[in-house]
Formats: C-alpha cells, structure tokens, sequence
C-alpha cells in the first residue's frame, strides 16, 4: 500500500491548511482494504440508481440494481436525477369543488401561491399535483398497452389504475375532512406554456386558452390529451379507508 | 513481454497509491464542519416548513394517507415511521422532537449522534409524503447521509466548544501536563482564529465524507445534464425559455427574455455544458473556481427566478464539498480579525463617549 501523503501534495480543493493540525495514523492496510471495498459498493449502487430510471433505462441497468434496490431505497439514494429534462414541461393543478352541508359552493385549486406560503410549502403542494398526473399518464399510457395486447399489461394497468384510484381518494378525503363538505369534485388541470411569440404578441401566461388542449394537440394524441380531465366525485362514504377496493377510474 | 508485464505493474502500483491517496489521506475537517452548519440549518429549516401543517402531510386523514403507501409501486427497503403514528400529539412529540435533532446538529451539539439520528429523521419524514418530494429532498438527505461519515462537529461547534472549556479548567486545576495541553490547544486555537474552540485534528473519515459528497455532486450534474440531452428544446435553445414560462414555478418575470432569442439560445446550451462537463471540470485548479461560479448564478438563478431558493442553496452546500480548507480557514480567520477589531473599536469608543452631562 502506499504511503499516506502529506496534504499538501493532495489534488485541487483538498489543500493543507497552514495549521499544524495533529496528524492521525495513517489506516491499517487491511482497513483501508475494508474501506475500499464498501466505498466501490457504494459507489456501484448510487451509479446504478440513475442508470435504472426513470424510463427509458437498459435492461442490463434494471438487472444492476435489483440486488441494491434495498440499500437505495433505505438510505433515499435511488434517484435519476432528470431534473427539467429530457425538457421543462407544462405544470398541472388540482381544481376541486367543494359542496357545503349548508348548500354552498367553494372552488380552489391547488397549488395556490396565495394562501400556500412559505414557498416551500406550496411547492409540496404542487410536486401532489405534479406527481398525480405523471400516475394519471403512466395510466393512460398503460391502457394503451393493453389495448395493444402487450404481454404483463393487463397487470400493470390494474397496479398502477389501483394506486391512481387510490391516490385521488386520498386527496379527496382529505379535502372533505377539512372543509366539513359533503361532496367534492377533483378535476386536474394541465397549465401548456406559451411560445416565446404567444408572449410577444400580447398574451398573458395565465390565459384561458393555455390550460385547454388545443385540438390540434388533441388529435395527434388520438384524444388521449384532452385536458382538463374529471376525476370525479366523491362523498365521505366512497372515500373512507378501505370503504371500497380501489379500481379503475 | 517482461517489459510489458512490468509496465501493468507500475499501472497497477500508481493506480493503488493514487486511490489511497484520494480517500484515505487525512485533511481538515473545517469544510465538513462548514457544511455541517448549512446542512443542519436547511434540515431545520425544511422540516420547521412541515409545521405549517403537519396533520396535512403526516396525519390519518392526510393528503395521502397511510393506506395509500400499499398501492404504490413497490419499493423494497423504504421505510418510515410516521404511518404508525395515528395520535396527533404524538405525531407532533415526534416532529418537535426531530427539529431539535436537526437545531443540535446545527450547532453542533452531540454532533456524531445528531448526525446519525437527523439521517434517520429526514428519511422518515420523505418517504411517508410519496408525491411530495423533489430534488432538494435528494440532495439534503445525500449531504446528511455522509455527514454521518466525518467529524462533522470538529470545528465550529458546541461539542468542540465544550470540549476546550472542559480542557481549560482541567489545565488550571490540573498538573503541569494537563496544563500545557491546555496551553497548547489554546495556541493553536488562536493560531486558527477560532477562539474558544479547540484545534482539532487532520480526519481520514472527513476525507472520505468529503470525497463521497463530491462525487455524488458529480453524479447529479452528470445525470442531469445527459437527461436534457434527449430533449429537442435543449438542443434548439428553448428549453430555458419554457422554464422561464412556466407561471407556476415563476417568482421573477423573465418572460421580457422573448425579445432575446439569442440570449435564450445562449443560457440553454450553457446550461447543458454546465452540467455535462462539472463531473471534468470541477476537478482541475484551473476550471474548478470557474465552475463553481456557474454553480453560484445558476442555482440563485432558480432560486431568486423559479421560487426554488432551498433546492438552490442546498445545492450549493454541496458544492462547498469542493472549497479547499485553506480557503474556509483563510475567510473564517477574516472574519474572525474584523470582529475582534470591531469590538475593540466599539470599546474604544465606549471608553471616550463624551459625557452628556
């Protein structure tokens, strides 16, 4: 084993202090041994983890981290680290319609920069809504497997439609126990950003027209993308825990 | 072929000697101090947020409540605390309790044990809000996973704070060799312009926390910058465009920028670069400060423009992993001159108030 160098021969960003700082002995040869090994582990896993997802990834990447899927998942290291990519995307909301025991009529949406504060706060907020249309899409796209007869779909659709379903119960539930409502009504909203030209020929970000489908886009989807979308109503009773398997909205 | 065999040899031997001295070699442990305080600070920060409602996020009838964690994907291995919590003033015992973990850490009190136990903490509180989370949540469990590694409290801390003290009343009440270790650390505590706080020691395991933070720093950049490169947007220069026009991220109108094709063109490509090539040029003496400023611009860029200012700061509390000791000691003895200077001046001045009576 090498000798342990002095610090100042280290590379750039881990220079010596000009301290006489007390020195430690150097590692035993067969710690350093030790050491090497769990750090090349490590290593390996939190490699594996971007490799393996989010989709597209290799099947020899899903075959690498399947025997440290635990690790990652107990230390919160399994990430893809994708951040705005492959490209920043339209940002989506939850509208719901709350009925009042005593007939009123309250409408929201969340997130609300006015009324979610700090900031931190609404971003929570808005990652639920962000991350229920990214389940509502991998649903969409999962039915179109189905629909294509592709082997294991039939399964994955009833999986992912079941965490959706349960999902939006959740949400729903938890908006009725705090408004004292007797039926509530979600709807997800999706917010398309405008072109660099929409703005400079005089619109505003939160037109009207920029969180509806345009048709053009509606039909290239084959009608899947036809925003908003309902994600219906429910009452007390068809949200209650376990009240109702959850199934295919 | 003896020549050739001779010449893996030395490959081999140069590769040994090189990876033992970029993990095993001891170093100052003021910058995993350094980001001990900033991680500690986000910790507190982040989690005191949960506060605004907890029950909202963490209670039974919550925006996604325990129930729902058994329709998610599977995910061997997570875990977490809170969905076994059904009584509201346990759930807050337990949340009140954890941000005193995190303000320990912070100041760094039990700094070895606090370290370990907000890991935990910050782990539980993630992994029970599935659809809550984005790449700050990432990042600040990563900085505090390998705080766990380090003496993260070896400077600028209570426990080193204490520790002088009790060193110092051993000196005096002591015999003539506690007092001149006594001495010693106070010297040297002097000499780093730490006052109070006693020298502590070069750190094999605060290189190695270091050196994992940097390296998994290069790994988010690299990943990061390779997923935009299957975007279209990132390669015909929109992509920051649709950032910037994306209303529920925007705290700052950046949207004037349609007039500047080109300037848009220019901060999308540079973003890209910028984050393929960190995990290159982060590393050498000459590009590393270079980088880092990119660091400095683009993360406040999200932050004070996106409405992300905590994944921005903590993003570049990582990258304080790659600041040299020499450099944090150099600043934090400034400091230190100028406060000490001051307080002389403000006595001073005290001294030769003119009486008003």
């Amino acid at each position: 084993m090498a000798e342990i160098l002095p610090h100042k021969t280290l590379t750039a960003g881990q220079g010596s202090a000009p301290v006489d700082l007390a020195q430690p002995r150097p590692l035993p040869a067969w710690l350093r041994m030790l050491l090497s090994v769990l750090i090349v582990a490590h290593l390996f896993a939190i490699v594996a983890a971007p490799l393996a997802g989010p989709p597209p990834a290799s099947g020899l990447s899903q075959e690498l981290i399947a025997p440290v899927l635990p690790y990652l998942n107990a230390t919160y290291f399994n990430h893809g680290y994708r951040f705005f990519a492959p490209m920043p995307g339209p940002s989506h909301l939850i509208a719901y319609r709350l009925e009042m025991p005593d007939g009123s009529i309250r409408e929201d949406v969340f997130p609300n920069a006015k009324t979610e504060w700090p900031r931190q706060w609404y971003h929570r907020h808005f990652m639920l809504a962000e991350n229920l249309c990214g389940i509502w899409e991998v649903a969409q796209n999962a039915i179109l497997e189905r629909q294509a007869n592709r082997p294991q779909a039939k399964m994955f659709v009833s999986e992912v439609q079941k965490d959706l379903d349960a999902r939006v119960r959740s949400l729903a539930n938890h908006l009725l126990k705090e408004s004292g409502a007797e039926r509530v009504t979600l709807t997800l909203r999706r917010h398309y950003l405008p072109d660099w030209r929409d703005i400079r020929d005089g619109k505003k970000l939160d037109d009207a027209e920029f969180f509806r489908t345009p048709l053009e886009l509606q039909r290239l989807s084959g009608g899947r993308e036809k925003f908003p979308v309902d994600l219906g109503t429910f009452t007390p009773a068809d949200v209650a825990v376990d009240a109702k398997p959850p199934e295919e909205i | 072929m003896q020549t050739l065999v001779q010449a893996v040899r030395d490959w081999y031997t140069a590769v040994i000697a090189q990876w033992n001295r970029f993990w095993f070699s001891a170093i100052d442990p003021i910058v995993l101090s350094l980001i001990r305080i900033c991680t500690g600070a986000m910790l507190l920060y982040t989690h005191l947020v949960w506060s605004r409602g907890l029950e909202a996020f963490f209670g039974d009838d919550a925006w996604i409540r325990p129930d729902v964690l058994k329709y998610l994907p599977p995910r061997p291995g997570a875990w977490e605390y809170f969905s076994s919590i059904h009584s509201p003033t346990l759930l807050w015992t337990v949340h009140i309790a954890a941000l005193i973990v995190f303000a320990m850490l912070t100041l760094g009190l039990c700094s070895r044990v606090t370290s370990v136990l907000s890991f935990l903490c910050a782990v539980s509180y993630i992994n029970r809000v599935p659809g809550a989370q984005f790449g700050l949540d990432d990042t600040e469990i990563m900085l505090a996973a390998y705080l766990m590694i380090g003496p993260c409290g070896a400077c600028w801390s209570l426990d080193n704070w204490l520790k002088t003290r009790r060193a110092t009343r051993q000196g005096r009440a002591g015999d003539s060799a506690t007092r001149s270790a006594a001495l010693s650390a106070r010297a040297t505590s002097s000499r780093t312009s730490d006052p109070g706080l006693l020298n502590p020691t070069y750190s094999v395991s605060a290189n190695i926390a270091i050196r994992l933070i940097q390296l998994h720093m290069c790994l988010m950049y690299l990943f990061a910058g390779m997923g935009k490169l299957r975007g279209d947007g990132w390669w015909d220069g929109t992509a920051f465009w649709l950032a910037i026009a994306n209303q529920e991220y925007q705290t700052l109108d950046l949207t004037w920028l349609h007039a500047h094709p080109y300037l848009v063109n220019f901060l999308t490509l540079a973003t890209v670069f910028w984050e393929t090539f960190y995990c290159a040029l982060i590393w050498p003496r000459l590009t590393r400060p270079l980088m880092l400023l990119i660091a400095v611009i683009v993360h406040l860029g999200i932050g004070f423009g996106m409405g992300l200012m905590t994944f921005g700061l903590i993003m570049l509390v990582g990258n304080t992993a790659f600041l040299s000791p020499t450099l944090v000691r150099g600043m934090a003895a400034r400091i230190s001159r100028r406060r000490e200077r001051a307080g002389q001046g403000s006595a001073a001045a005290l001294t030769h108030q003119p009486r008003t009576k």
